[in-house]
Order: C-alpha cells, then structure tokens, then sequence
C-alpha cells in the first residue's frame, strides 16, 4: 500500500504561483478560492522583503493541506466527512459534509481550507478545468485532496507537474526508491507545526 | 460524481498491471512509484498523462505560448465541447525546456473574459470615454476602407500609419504577419518598434546580427563558470529561463546579481551586488581599464578573432581594406590590413604571422594604428576611482567584480533589457562586448553575451509574405519621435501629414514612453483610429473603431520559439469567439474593400504557413511543413547542441571576427536625425552618463527618485493585465519604495501615494519594501489607466532617446512621490 505525501524544495521554490494557477484551473476553483497557497517570507505583502537594502531577505512557502498521517481535521469531523484514505491523502465527502467548519477550527494550518459560504460562482459561465473536477457545494468545506483522481490514475497532482522550478515532488513515502523519499533522505527537512503531533505528509527542504 | 466522494482505494503495482491498458499504466505507475513529473529520465509523466489520462471526450491541441515575454512556453489546450477548458505544460524533447508559468495556465480565463472585444465598435462618445456602438463587420470594413482611402487621396499614402508591436508572436496573425503585406501594399507610414533595441544595437557593432542575436542558446549557461545576471530579474521576468540558470548553479555554476534592486533573483544567486541605476556601463568601462592595466589581455584572442589588429586609417577613421588599393575580383572576399611585425610590413590578415596590436604606421603614405590602439585610448580616459564612487561599489568591489570575470575561465552574461532602459544601454552593449573580447569571454560555450537566444539558424520567406503589388514604399518613423512628426504634421520642416493609424498586435499608448504625448501631440491630431485587439486595451479604448481579434487559440499559426530552439505549431483549438476574426482575415478584408483583394486570397492560413516554409533552407533542414503538422515542435536549429553564437556557426561579421572597433557608427534607425557631433565618439565605447536619471542632473534636486518599472510575473508587457484569477492574487497597481525613503515623505505602507514629475503623475497605494534601493522607486509594468485611482505609471517617462539608439529609457526617469490628497491634480 503506497502513502503518499509530497515533498517541497524551497530553494528550488522560486514564488511564481504557477503550482496555486494549476491547482485553481485544473480543478475549477470558485473565485477568490485557492487550495494551494504561496506565502511570501519576508514583508507583509506577496513578494516584498524584510530586513533592510541591500541585505533584506526574500522567500516563499508554499502550503496547501499538509495531509497529516494523524489529521486533527478528521478527529474533529461529526459526520465523517473529513477522512483520511488507506493512501494517505486526506479528503472531504462533500455530501456528507454538513459545513461545521469544526475541522477548519481543528487544523492547525492556517488558510489551506476554504468555506462555500455562498453558492460557488465562476468568471466564466461553464466549467472549466479538468472533466472530472472535484464539484464545489455550498455549506462545505474544501481543500486540496493531491487531485485523487489523477493519482488514481498514476499522474502526480496538476501543482507538481506544472511547477517550472521543478520544486515540487510526489510520490510514495514508503517507497524509499521513490523520488520523494529518496529527496527526504538526502536533503536537511522540515515539516510545519510538527509540535501539533498530526505528522504532516508534506516534507520541505530546506 | 465528485472524487472527492470516492471511497478510499486501494492502490499497488499489481493493479497497474493488470488489463488491456497494462503498458500505459505501467509508465503512469513509475510515476508514482517516484518519477516526478519532470525526471530526468524520459518524460515519463507527461507522456503517461497524454496517453491515458484524457477524459474521452476531451481533446488536445499543441498550443505554443505567444506573448512577447522571452519565454516560449509549449502548452496543451484541453478542449471539451468545442471549449479550452485548461493548459497544460506539454514536453519539449529536450525537457529542460519543458514548463509554463501561471500566466499561460490562464489562457482560458483570458479566452473567455469579460475583457474580450466581442463584436466590431464605433466610438460614440470622446476618446476615452468608453462609449461605444456595435457595427456589423461590413459597415466597419466599407467605413475604415473609405476613410482610409480618402486620407491616403487627399494627403498621400503614408498619411496612413501602420503600427504594430509584439502582442502575438503568430507568423501568420502575429506582429510579423499579413499586416505587413498589408501596410506594404499601401505604402504606409511604418512605426520604427523603439523597445529592446539598445542592447543589441550595441552588441551588434560587435558581433553583428542586428538586434537581437547576442545570447547563446540557453541551456549553455549550464557551460558557464560564472553568470552574472546583470539588470535582469528571471525568477519573475524569465522562470523558464532561471530553471536551466539554477540547474546551473546547483551543478556549481557562481551565480552573482548584479542590480539596484535585491530581486527575487538577488535572493536565490550566490552573491548579490547592489549599483546605482544607469552606472553599468561606467563599471564595464572601468574592467576594460583594469583588463588593460594588469595586462588580463587574451591576446591570442585579439590577434586571431577579433579586429584588434585590424589597422585603422587616420585619414578617414576607417579600416584599412584590401579593395582601398586594388578592385575586388567578383566573388573575392573582402580583406583587411595589419601590421606584421616578422614581416616589419602591412599584410592581408589571412597573411600574417604576428599582427600587431600596438604601435603607429604609415602604409601607402597613410598614416594608421592598429584598432586596439584606439581602443586603449578611448579605455584609459575611465577613472577608475570616478567609477568606484559613481557606481556605489567602492573600489575593493569593482575589483572584485573583474577578478571574478576575468579569472573563471568562462563568464556568461545574463542580461537583458533593464540597462536598456537607459539612454547608454546601447554602449553597455557595445562595452561588454568589447570587454568580451579582450579577454577572450566571447564566441564560445559559457560565455553568453545576454539572456536572450533568438534562434537565427532558420528565416522565413517574408519577401513572399510582404510583397504583393509591387509597391514597398514604407516609411519608418520611430516610436519616440513619432508624436512630434503628429503634432507638427512635418518632419524635420518638411510637410508629412499623418491622419490616419491602424494598429495591430501593439498596446501602443501604454507601451510607449511618455503616455500624455499622445493626449498632447498624437490624438488630437488623429483623424481616425482603427485597432485590431482581443481586448478592450488604453489604445482600444481610445481608438474610433475596434476590431475583435481572434485570440492564440481560435487560429492556425506558426511560432518560431526564442530562448529555446524549437520551430512551433499553433493547431486552431477552438472556433472564434464571438464575431471575432483572426487577424489574417481582418487584413485581408480591408484589402479587399481597398481594392487590393487579387493580392490577399482568400485561402487556409496553413498555405501562408506554407509559403513562410517555402525557402530552400527548410529542406536542407529536413524541415518540411507535414513534418511539422505531424511532429507540431521541430529543433530548428542547424549546429551546435547548445547553439553558441560566434562557435556553432561564425558570427555574422566580414571574417566571421568580433568588432573592437565600429568603423562607420549609424543609427538603428535613420529618420533624417542629424547625427554628425556624435559620430566620431561612437567609433568606440565610452561612458554616456544616464540623460535624466544622474545625480548630477539639476533635475535630481527636484525629483530625487529613479523611476523603474518591475515586470512582474503576473503580466508580459500590458498583456495578462485583467485575467480575474490573476488579479485575485495581484489586485492593483502599487509603488514600490524604500522603507526610509517613505518614511522620509511620512508614507506608510498602504497609503495611497501619488508618484509624479513634469511629465504627469501615477495614483496607486504604497508597498514598503526594504530590496528597492534607496533613491529608486518602482511600480509594476502593464496596468492600464483605468486601473489606477489617476494617471498611469506610463505618464512618468519620457520620449526623449539617445540619437543613435533610438531607444525608449523607461528607467532613464525622475520622480518623486508625496501622499495622495484626492482628486484629479
């Protein structure tokens, strides 16, 4: 049985969103919604620097659900919804989901949810995106799932094939010939909040 | 039925395995065994996808991306139900090559938006004022035929300008497309493009090729020591290009910025190197100096493969050739003279045995010196120590910086057009390679000259695509001189009415500099704007009638790639939106109500296609146009794997050798400009110091603030500038300041700030941002005004150029910049 995860090269990130653009189109994201999140290391804006000329810093973070081996986010759900598959990939039954928002409460990572507060509208007045697009409901919750669909079919999920710095890797965590393993084991790592105790499944090198 | 509702499934090799699909499957279970989607082995992933992952009903089309952006990114379109639902980046087969950024993943969005002109318009209301009539597409072609024709009567032919930009890189329907057999035909006024044209200018007098061949191929800075990227931001501007730049340095490659600005490209190289803008030149001047002084000369170099020993004549400044003294046989090739010190006498350079690089010489009575010798003199009026100061780098890092040059074995410059933008930016580009030469970091693998590689192995029949009815009269008049020839409806005293434009693939009034000319001197004087677009653009919007362009996807075209090496296939993936029309067919109908239809059939656009291939250089290729509907991406390139200027095949000069000297200086563009007092001085590089934006400039005490404009990642030039999932991540306009320069004019962060100078002004909120150098200010590049609360960032600069360049310096600008009070000021 593979679990996955995904690891994610920050020096190799270099901010573009092209992984956030891939993740939004490809799976048809309601407007103002994206799952894949890049944050900017440094000022408060997107792309500004901290510290001062000509030694002010700048990098990025990207996040997106760190798909936890031991999901606070499912531990909180009351109906269920919010589950983790035997892969690893943590996911949300939109029809069982009731829009609580006890797991958005429950995650500790900030941001990587989003709640259909109103029904989800579009830019464009037919679907976009993939043909089997995950639906977008109103009164739920959602959040990046590594496009199931697409690994279910072998493929890595639309972010890492569409990342130009090539920073982004999937595969199966227990493989330890698979890239990302070999990537983990041979580059210095991070995971986010480890102090929480859910066991992130997204591994950065650093 | 969601995914998201499917149970979890059990996955494993076996599975893969099993059914009629077992092989495809195969290849998508190595990738997730661990493949990433861009291994280095194959192209695993992508291939897998292409073969079992389209959904039946979907549909792929070979997309190359086509804004004017250096990058061309090769993309699927996937299409469902005759609609582009998303992209996808496609393989290139060399795949470090392979990838897009977001911008191109959001070429549906963009198909699609609210922005799109949609069916042909008349202007109702004042120019600007957005008021419009929807016109059939036969009152609009009877009503710009009969204008058209009516001015070109009554005030002659080039009454009628034809601009065109780098909006669509389509052969086909794209700035070098039918428009230009079109304006050919009518014998119009041409705009000379005056954007991105110094660099190569000045490279150009080098090596020559014209403007823009200087870069090697890309994946050669993987052959550098050393890349200085120099001016120049790719992880933003240029992330296909960065890629094989970092792929560079993680195999060992020093990559060292050198910038005003502590980029995000700063913050990834190895070494980050602040400079006052506009001072480039002046520290390439000052490394020939130290080049010179410590003797870091690759003389074997000069000798054999530049013009350093070519002999210079004193009577008339230029060189010394074999046809001054005795006629050239037809088909005998031109020769130069030097000095040979075994023979103590001047010879042929295919004769000598040691050519001199020093020393004075009388050959026939003429007085002559070696072209080195003036290099030297013109070299040693640098002050190494003026350099030192005016660059901000200190003597310790100037030194540096050469050292590091000179001493990696092989040096590649990363630079493009952000010291273009400057009124030397020409020089800079003569400088370089200059210096190039006299230390041997030119001409061969790692030592790229810049960061663009335009592919000049192949060349289209345009004579057969431009010429029709015989007529070729097309005046050129530049981008920064053309307001005046407007307002003064003269040239240079001379009468030259122009009334009448049409303008295609070009945002023009936002991408020329100094934007109220045309409030000023250019509309006022315009009887009649026609411009073909996709979207309602500030050029569109103050247009008399628009035109809706079929947008990249609604065509066939052909794409010949820069900054990689491939000959690409745009296949038509959907029908035109709308009433649009590709811009083929618009073309061809204006000819056609201008009574000029016998020399624009109507006919597939894939027989143009075919008449661009039809040179006999394709099949010496094997490059044929059903290969290239088979195959949809062809290697165009004939030598070399990377191509290396100067190495996989000679550089374009009289005996394939680098120019130390520039015997006959003319301008990029002639337009009747008298040039003679700088004439002499443009033999050879010196330091022009920036026109306007110098601390010595008494203007400075006004406008303390250098004006740069970022090219951010969100949009190329103007284009991008209103896709909704592109602004939900960058909203507005911003100015971009220091935080103690803000702090200075009591800003902070999210005011609103109202930058402005003589020239006008551009109201957008603050952003404090410690990597702008103090004395600088930025705003983003391509908003267009309605984006702005007032004013637009294109107010601030200015149309003036350097004579001889004939080059906007958008960053060559003064500003300063106070919190906004409200109102139109």
């Amino acid at each position: 049985m593979a679990r996955f995860g995904l690891a994610i090269d920050l020096e190799a990130c270099i901010g573009c969103h092209t992984c956030s653009v891939a993740c939004k189109t490809a799976n048809n994201l309601p407007n103002n919604m994206w799952w894949c999140n890049i944050h900017t290391v440094g000022g408060d804006a997107m792309d500004s620097s901290e510290g001062t000329y000509p030694n002010a810093k700048l990098s990025y973070l990207p996040v997106n659900c760190q798909h936890c081996e031991n999901p606070a986010c499912v531990a909180a759900c009351p109906t269920g919804a919010s589950f983790k598959r035997e892969d690893g990939i943590v996911c949300i039954d939109t029809d069982k989901c009731i829009g609580c928002r006890a797991c958005m409460a429950a995650c500790p990572y900030e941001g990587v949810r989003s709640y259909n507060s109103e029904e989800p509208e579009y830019y464009v007045e037919f679907a976009l995106g993939a043909a089997d697009a995950p639906k977008h409901v109103y009164n739920t919750v959602e959040k990046c799932n590594l496009c199931v669909s697409r690994v279910e079919r072998g493929e890595v999920p639309y972010c890492v094939e569409a990342c130009p710095a090539r920073a982004r890797i999937f595969g199966d965590l227990d493989d330890p010939e698979s890239d990302v393993s070999k990537a983990i084991a041979e580059r210095e790592n991070m995971r986010l909040l480890e102090e929480k105790g859910t066991e992130p499944k997204v591994y950065y090198l650093v | 039925m969601s995914t998201m509702n499917q149970k979890p499934r059990q996955i494993t090799r076996r599975q893969f395995l099993k059914g009629s699909a077992a092989a495809a499957a195969f290849a998508g279970m190595m990738s997730v065994a661990g493949v990433s989607a861009y291994g280095d082995e194959e192209n695993s992933v992508l291939t897998a996808a292409a073969e079992t992952a389209s959904p039946a009903e979907e549909q792929i089309f070979n997309s190359p991306c086509r804004s004017n952006c250096f990058q061309s990114c090769l993309l699927n379109a996937h299409v469902r139900d005759g609609k582009v639902v998303r992209m996808s980046p496609k393989a290139y087969p060399n795949n470090d090559y392979t990838g897009c950024c977001l911008k191109g993943l959001t070429i549906p969005q963009r198909t699609y938006s609210n922005n799109r002109l949609k069916y042909p318009m008349r202007r109702v209301g004042n120019r600007g004022e957005d008021q419009w009539e929807r016109i059939s597409w036969d009152e609009a072609i009877a009503e710009i035929a009969e204008k058209f024709s009516a001015i070109q009567e009554q005030y002659g032919n080039r009454a009628l300008v034809v601009d065109t930009g780098s909006g669509n890189y389509g052969l086909v329907h794209g700035v070098q497309g039918l428009v230009n057999r079109l304006s050919y035909a009518l014998g119009a006024t041409r705009i000379n493009v005056c954007y991105d044209q110094g660099l190569g200018y000045g490279t150009d007098r080098v090596i020559g090729g014209g403007v823009w061949l200087h870069g090697n191929e890309t994946e050669d800075f993987m052959n550098s020591k050393v890349v200085f990227i120099w001016g120049s931001n790719p992880v933003h501007a240029q992330p296909q290009s960065w890629r094989i730049l970092a792929k560079a340095q993680k195999a060992g490659v020093k990559l060292i910025c050198i910038d005003p600005i502590r980029s995000a490209t700063a913050a990834k190289c190895d070494e980050y190197i602040p400079i006052q803008p506009g001072t480039d030149l002046l520290l390439v001047m000052a490394m020939m100096r130290l080049a010179i002084e410590r003797e870091k000369l690759d003389l074997d170099y000069m000798k054999t493969k530049s013009t350093a020993p070519f002999l210079v004549r004193k009577d008339t400044g230029m060189y010394m050739k074999k046809s001054d003294f005795a006629e050239l046989a037809e088909g005998e090739s031109e020769d130069f003279y030097v000095w040979d010190l075994e023979k103590n006498a001047a010879v042929l350079s295919s004769e000598a045995a040691d050519p001199a690089l020093e020393g004075e010489y009388s050959c026939e009575g003429i007085d002559c010196v070696p072209a080195y010798v003036l290099l030297k003199e013109r070299v040693m009026e640098t002050d190494i120590d003026y350099a030192a100061e005016k660059t901000c780098l200190g003597r310790e890092k100037l030194e540096y910086i050469f050292d590091t040059y000179v001493g990696s074995g092989a040096t590649g410059i990363y630079t493009n057009y952000g010291i273009d933008r400057y009124q030397n930016g020409h020089l800079f580009g003569f400088a370089l390679g200059c210096l190039g030469i006299l230390t041997g970091n030119i001409g061969r693998a790692g030592c790229s000259l810049s960061g663009l590689y335009v592919n000049s192995s192949i060349t289209f029949n345009y004579a057969g695509m431009y010429v029709s009815n015989g007529v070729l009269q097309n005046d050129a008049i530049p981008q920064t001189y053309i307001h005046e020839v407007f307002r003064d409806q003269a040239l240079f005293g001379e009468p030259y009415p122009l009334k009448a434009m049409l303008t295609a693939c070009s945002n023009s009034m936002s991408n020329f500099a100094g934007q109220n000319q045309w409030f000023e001197d250019i509309l006022p004087n315009l009887d009649f704007w026609v411009v073909i677009d996709t979207e309602m653009t500030d050029s569109a919007r103050h247009a008399d009638i628009v035109l809706p362009a079929a947008f990249w996807l609604e065509v066939d075209d052909l794409r010949s790639n820069y900054n990689n090496p491939y000959l690409t296939y745009q296949e038509k993936a959907i029908e035109p939106l709308y009433e649009c029309k590709s811009d083929g067919e618009i073309v061809r109908l204006i000819a056609n109500a201008m009574g000029l239809g016998e020399f624009f059939p109507e006919q597939d656009e894939k027989e143009w296609m075919k008449l661009l291939m039809s040179l006999d250089l394709f099949g010496k290729l094997g490059i044929t146009f059903d290969r290239l509907m088979e195959e949809k991406v062809i290697r165009s390139v004939w030598n070399g794997d990377p191509f290396v200027r100067g190495e996989s095949a000679a550089f374009p000069t009289p005996l394939g050798r680098t120019r130390l000297y520039c015997e006959n200086p003319i301008p990029r563009t002639n337009y009747g400009q008298d040039f003679s007092e700088v004439y002499e001085r443009e033999r050879l590089p010196y330091f022009k110091a920036p026109n306007e934006a110098w601390s010595e400039n008494p203007l400075f005490e006004k406008y303390p603030l250098i004006f740069i404009q970022d090219h951010t990642r969100f949009r190329s030039h103007t284009q991008w500038f209103n896709v909704p999932v592109l602004r939900e991540l960058d909203p507005e306009p911003y100015i971009r300041i220091n935080p103690d320069d803000a702090a200075a004019r009591g800003l902070a962060e999210g005011d609103i700030g109202e930058v402005f100078n003589d020239r006008g002004h551009a109201v957008a909120k603050i952003r404090l941002d410690p990597a702008v150098r103090p004395g600088v200010l930025t705003m983003p590049k391509g908003w267009q005004r309605e984006q702005f609360i007032d004013g637009c960032f294109q107010e601030l600069t200015n149309t003036s150029s350097d004579i001889m360049a004939c080059n906007f310096a958008y960053f060559d600008a003064l500003v300063d910049v106070r919190k906004y009070e409200g109102g139109n000021t």
